[in-house]
């Protein structure tokens, strides 16, 4: 760690490192999902691209990936939402290989019933056991909202990161989840019980969900501190390759509660001296659920004071810090997704970018303009999407 | 949709109203039942009949009994300073199944729960400190290992702390999210002899 902090990378010897295996998804079928109503996908395990005309349903494609390797789309839409209009329900599966293995994935959801989800066709109740098979990371047009969004757009992005590096977190957010909507429960029964008579009842029994949600609450803080301390050092230097200039780009965790001490003791003296405010309040307002990232750009927050090219710089920075720090813990860099890239960058940051390209993993990226596309000789696979129909284009262009 | 007979429908819809009995299910005993023989079928309806009339909680320790008090808490050769505390009476009975266990227990008639608005005046706290007077010297708080039996064992640990008594706490081998009823017994066993200090 300490000998990594002042290290500068420059973008091309970040993948230098030999990765055993590689992971990557070799086909993907589609059913009723968004505007795919029904399609197959051969994929190459290196560079694909696919190009079709706006609204055609390339990015449907991308979060049809993004969903096989967590159950979530990567723009924060609901099942619902992904489901094709009039359909009854959707359906994806994927085979590929992880960790040397192959991995086949199914996944379906009706509205109304539990999702389903299947690896190597064995039924599996936990999410937690998806996350353990492929890796992803999505970069996109929706990922300025990292900057410019409500914290809880950055705190799902630190969620289904970390989620992808340590599965368990999965069932600590959960456990977090639990207690907060029991403390909140209590929360909500004593104040009003306080607003009428002025005194607490049954303060012993607050005092145990303060405790377990110091407890947990510490957990998530703890995993969130970890990956973003590995995560923030990357991230300025992809940043520095990115953009040649010297403004650092530098992330700050703003945790909640703030504390001189993170001990579970501290935790739970602070939300008893705050008794009277979230009584009044009648929900927790201290906790990891009001956690934060701040961003700066040479000591400029960058919400307020950077262009928006300059926040899409940064937070493909970011994102290729989670794609390198992923590669880092797991042994091998997990799927990357760069949702219409080449619209959004000047031809130097997509020199930059290309030269990336040909040494990760797998890659997938689309654009609507195929004369865009830059260094058109990495990509080994060429796909083109037509209204909600997948078509093989060819290796070559 | 196919309508039958009207008893038979409320049978269905009696059993649909059992835990984890859905519609399908409930009409596959329903057409087992009307497939039993008549004594068969009187069997089953006096059994349920008995627990109803029979059965009644024990006032020491209010597992569910015939007797008054229970035969665990009637046993003299059971060790009287231990005492383990779980939420419902059925974690009495996976607990006794793993045949470890010899001393008495005390069932808290649920956890901690304030979303379904189980607060401390609901479970049998006070029950509990007023028997620790009478020679107990260790607790051992099995409430399951979710987020509410895991609030309701920081209760009690608060609740034990005045009185001078040892409190331990089933090992966490148990897995996140089962409950104690589903858990097998070897782990049980395990959980019992590794059980901590709190
Ligand atoms: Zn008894």
């Amino acid at each position: 760690m300490g000998s990594r902090r002042f290290q500068r990378h420059s973008v091309c010897d970040v993948f230098r490192v030999n990765y055993i295996h590689g992971v990557n998804l070799s086909n993907v079928r589609l059913n009723q999902f968004r505007n795919l109503a029904a399609a197959e996908v051969q994929l190459s395990p290196k560079a694909n691209l696919i190009f079709g005309s706006n609204g055609a349903g390339k990015s449907n494609l991308l979060e049809a990936i993004y969903y096989l390797c967590t159950a979530k789309s990567f723009r924060g839409a609901s099942d619902d939402e992904m489901k094709a209009r009039d359909a009854e329900f959707f359906r994806l599966e994927g085979d590929g290989k992880a960790a040397g293995q192959s991995v086949r994935i199914e996944i379906a959801y009706k509205p109304g019933e539990k999702k389903r989800l299947k690896i190597n066709d064995v039924a599996e109740p936990r999410v937690s056991s998806l996350y353990e098979q492929f890796r992803v990371v999505s970069f996109g047009p929706d990922d300025v909202e990292l900057v410019y969004g409500a914290p809880s757009v950055r705190r799902r992005f630190l969620d289904i990161s970390i989620a992808q590096i340590e599965p368990l977190y999965i069932s600590l957010l959960w456990e977090y989840k639990k207690t907060l909507a029991q403390r909140n429960a209590l929360l909500r029964d004593l104040g009003e019980a306080y607003e009428s008579l002025g005194a607490i009842e049954y303060e012993e029994s607050l005092e145990v969900w303060d405790e377990k949600l110091a407890s947990v609450g510490l957990a998530v803080h703890d995993a969130r501190r970890r990956f973003l301390r590995s995560v923030s050092d990357l991230a300025s230097g992809y940043h520095q390759s990115l953009t040649n200039m010297d403004g650092d780009f530098v992330m700050e965790y703003s945790i909640s509660p703030r504390l001189d001490d993170y001990s579970q003791c501290a935790f739970a003296e602070k939300l008893k001296s705050r008794r009277r405010r979230e009584l009044m309040m009648r929900q927790s307002m201290y906790g990891p659920h009001r956690d934060d990232i701040t961003f700066s750009i040479g000591r400029s927050d960058c919400r307020s004071f950077a262009s928006r090219g300059q926040v899409k710089t940064a937070t493909l920075a970011l994102k290729l810090a989670v794609v390198e720090h992923i590669g880092n813990v797991c042994g091998e860099p997990p799927i990357l997704l760069l949702d219409e890239i080449y619209s959004d960058f000047d031809r130097a940051r997509l020199d930059a970018v290309s030269g990336l390209l040909s040494s990760m993993s797998q890659v997938l990226v689309t654009t609507s303009k195929l004369e865009e596309a830059r260094d058109l000789t990495i990509f080994d696979n060429i796909l083109m999407v037509e209204s909600g129909k997948v078509a093989l284009h060819g290796t070559h262009l | 949709m196919f309508k039958s007979a009207q008893s038979v429908e409320r049978l269905i819809a009696e059993l649909t109203r059992l835990p984890g009995i859905g519609r399908k299910t409930a009409q596959r005993l329903t057409f087992w039942i009307l497939k039993m023989k008549k004594d068969d079928a009187a069997r089953l309806a006096q059994a349920i009949l008995d627990v109803k009339e029979k059965v009644r909680r024990c006032s020491i320790c209010s597992n569910i009994t015939e007797t008054e008090p229970c035969h665990i808490c009637l046993d003299s050769k059971r060790d009287r300073t231990t005492v383990c505390v779980v939420e419902e009476a059925n974690d009495v009975l996976a607990l006794e199944k793993s045949g470890e266990y010899r001393g008495l227990y005390h069932v808290l008639e649920g956890a901690l729960s304030p979303l379904d608005g189980i607060g401390p005046e609901k479970l049998r706290f006070k029950e509990l400190v007023d028997r620790i007077g009478s020679g107990v010297k260790e607790v051992i708080i099995a409430t399951n290992p979710n987020v509410e039996g895991e609030a309701t064992a920081v209760y009690i640990s608060k609740l034990m702390k005045p009185l001078r008594v040892k409190v331990t706490r089933i090992a966490r081998g148990l897995p996140v999210g089962s409950d104690l009823e589903y858990a097998d017994q070897s782990t049980l066993s395990k959980a019992l002899q590794g059980r901590q200090e709190f």
